[in-house]
């Protein structure tokens, strides 16, 4: 028995060895792709009461680009919503809405997008897996 | 004598060969002229937020905009990536677009053509936020302005 059980650990560790390198070496087939090179981003949009167009849109867009983790900020007059790119591990979505809140001295709460719903076939594997699955693509290309 | 002539001569071979004209560089693709990747993903990330806020947009993008205000990020990032490494492509960087091609990425959207142009003004308005040069936005928007009869109406 204990010789078999060293065995099926031998193929098992075989297994994944070989199982490992294939992965290594599909990694490297292709260079990494150019967002490869870019740290991923996370997007907050944000609903702003009373936001028109007496409002420095500029001047609040200007305020709220120079924060600290912020990517990119749109504040739009029309549809009232200030949209935030952001980056995740240097700020967060709250810290953000409290910052509008403040420069825009007016009421705030997350934009809501309700009533319109997706339609068509989607893929049936979560997308979030899919991209996990690249990431560890590109830890592993040395390309 | 005979010996300093020959090395007279020799250092004017090589004193001559030293003055030819240097080769003109080649032109630098758009890709280099507009920054390279990092100022492709900041002129993506900026027109990616004008595409959130913008009224116009709002029925095409309301199922991303919902994933993105319930904390899921998959369908921004996939749409991030897919535009960075187009623009890329498209601007001559060294990278390929490997997401779906543009008429089976919006079929059964019916794409209008008043969305199409908000879109673009979008990404004018990214890119003069970043002061492009009015030569490399024409040559970006023309690039990508071929684009319009496969993302219009399908």
């Amino acid at each position: 028995m204990k010789k078999g059980l060293i065995k099926t650990a031998k193929i098992s560790l075989y297994s994944l060895g070989f199982l490992f390198v294939a992965f290594v070496v599909y990694a490297n087939l292709e260079p990494a792709p150019m967002h490869a090179y870019v740290k991923p981003i996370s997007m907050t949009i944000i609903k702003v009461d009373g936001l028109d167009e007496t409002t420095n849109s500029e001047a609040l867009q200007k305020q709220i680009s120079q924060q600290k983790g912020v990517t990119a900020c749109t504040v739009n007059p029309a549809s009232q919503l200030v949209s935030i790119t952001f980056d995740p591990d240097a700020t967060n979505e709250s810290s953000l809405k409290s910052l509008v809140g403040t420069y825009s001295a007016k009421k705030v709460e997350p934009a809501s997008f309700d009533g319109i719903t997706a339609s068509g076939p989607e893929c049936p594997v979560p997308l979030s897996y899919i991209q996990a699955f690249e990431r560890a693509k590109y830890a592993f290309c040395f390309r | 004598m005979k010996k300093a002539f020959l090395s007279l001569s020799v250092a004017l071979v090589f004193i001559m060969s030293s003055c030819k004209k240097e080769e003109e560089a080649a032109p630098k693709s758009l890709y280099d002229r507009l920054g390279g990747v990092s100022a492709i993903s900041a002129v993506v990330d900026q027109f990616i937020t004008n595409v959130a806020a913008d009224p116009n947009m709002v029925r095409t993008f309301t199922p991303l905009l919902q994933e993105v205000q319930k904390g899921n990020t998959a369908r921004l990032t996939a749409l991030r990536n897919n535009l960075i490494d187009q623009i890329g492509q498209a601007s001559g960087g060294p990278q390929k677009y490997t997401g779906k091609d543009m008429v089976t990425a919006h079929k059964g959207m019916k794409i209008t053509d008043t969305e199409f142009n908000s879109l673009v003004n979008d990404l004018v308005m990214a890119l003069n936020k970043f002061n492009v040069p009015s030569t490399e936005q024409n040559e970006l928007l023309g690039v990508l302005g071929g684009l319009k009869s496969q993302i219009v109406g399908q």
